[in-house]
């Protein structure tokens, strides 16, 4: 098993594997991209209650989801690393804080825009809104350690442990609407059992949530081949391209 | 969708704005190491 682990972990197979994916993951984030816009903005339904407002949901909700993915992401990433050293899982828990930060800044700005006409407010320091500023703030530490340490394998340790005790945060974002009484609407997709969205409104939802993935994929493959292409110049391998 | 179009536009605008500038950006990147990669 940890020999697949290693194997699969060497920077010469992943960026032959990014490579090759990168193509199909591309062409299919696009299909689902379209699908979710035309279908968000033009074929679901409008809300019973929130009229034409609620087609926010379908940027709000995959850009807030990721925020969380790629997060948890990099804690896994950091685990890996700071345990058994291997050198992707830093690369991949290095190149995804920005595009994760991004997605962060893309979920409270489309918070924002959707809390002014159905709130009152762009802005109020509610329990979700909060915690998920403190995990732009996180990844905004994240990136600003990794940059402000010269030497690459103690800025990957520090900035590992820093993911490591960020991780806290997470659950803490994803149970407030339990755990203390906010204006933030409780979870939409996670209640599978009896769903809370029609068909109609949902499909699109989940077409965007995936182009969302896919488009983090695709830039995490290339900077994962830019990455690579730098820490291993000297290989013969990367000589030899 | 009257009522609402200005933020539901803003809100699909800038989301799609802000992905394309973090694609533009990682595009750079990738250009900028294989051009260095090649000398």
């Amino acid at each position: 098993m940890l020999q697949y682990f290693y194997r699969f972990g060497s920077p010469q197979i992943a960026y032959k594997m990014a490579g090759t994916c990168l193509p199909w993951f591309g062409l299919m984030c696009l299909v689902l991209m379209i699908y979710g816009i035309v279908g968000g903005l033009f074929l679901a339904p409008p809300d019973a209650i929130q009229g034409d407002a609620f087609r926010m949901i379908y940027i709000h909700v995959p850009a807030a989801f990721l925020s969380l993915m790629i997060y948890s992401l990099i804690f896994v990433s950091s685990v890996i690393f700071l345990i058994w050293h291997i050198k992707l899982a830093d690369i991949i828990a290095k190149t995804s804080a920005s595009i994760g930060a991004t997605y962060t800044i893309i979920a409270l700005l489309t918070g924002a825009l959707w809390g002014k006409p159905m709130w009152g407010t762009w802005w109020i320091w509610d329990a979700r809104l909060t915690s998920e500023l403190i995990l732009l703030f996180l990844y905004m530490g994240y990136i600003g350690l990794r940059s402000a340490i010269r030497e690459p394998k103690r800025a990957a340790k520090a900035s590992a442990i820093v993911a490591i005790v960020g991780m806290v945060d997470i659950p803490i974002i994803h149970f407030s609407v339990e755990w203390w009484a906010t204006l933030h609407q409780g979870a939409t997709l996670a209640k599978f059992a009896k769903p809370s969205i029609a068909p109609e409104m949902l499909y699109p939802l989940l077409a965007m949530l995936g182009a969302f993935v896919l488009f983090y994929i695709v830039l995490l493959c290339v900077r994962i081949r830019s990455e690579i292409l730098k820490r291993e110049s000297r290989a013969t391998w990367v000589q030899a391209l | 969708m009257n009522d609402y179009a200005l933020y539901v536009w803003s809100c699909y605008i800038s989301a799609f704005l802000l992905l394309a500038i973090q694609g533009v950006l990682v595009y750079r990147e990738w250009k900028k190491t294989i051009k260095k990669h090649h000398e």
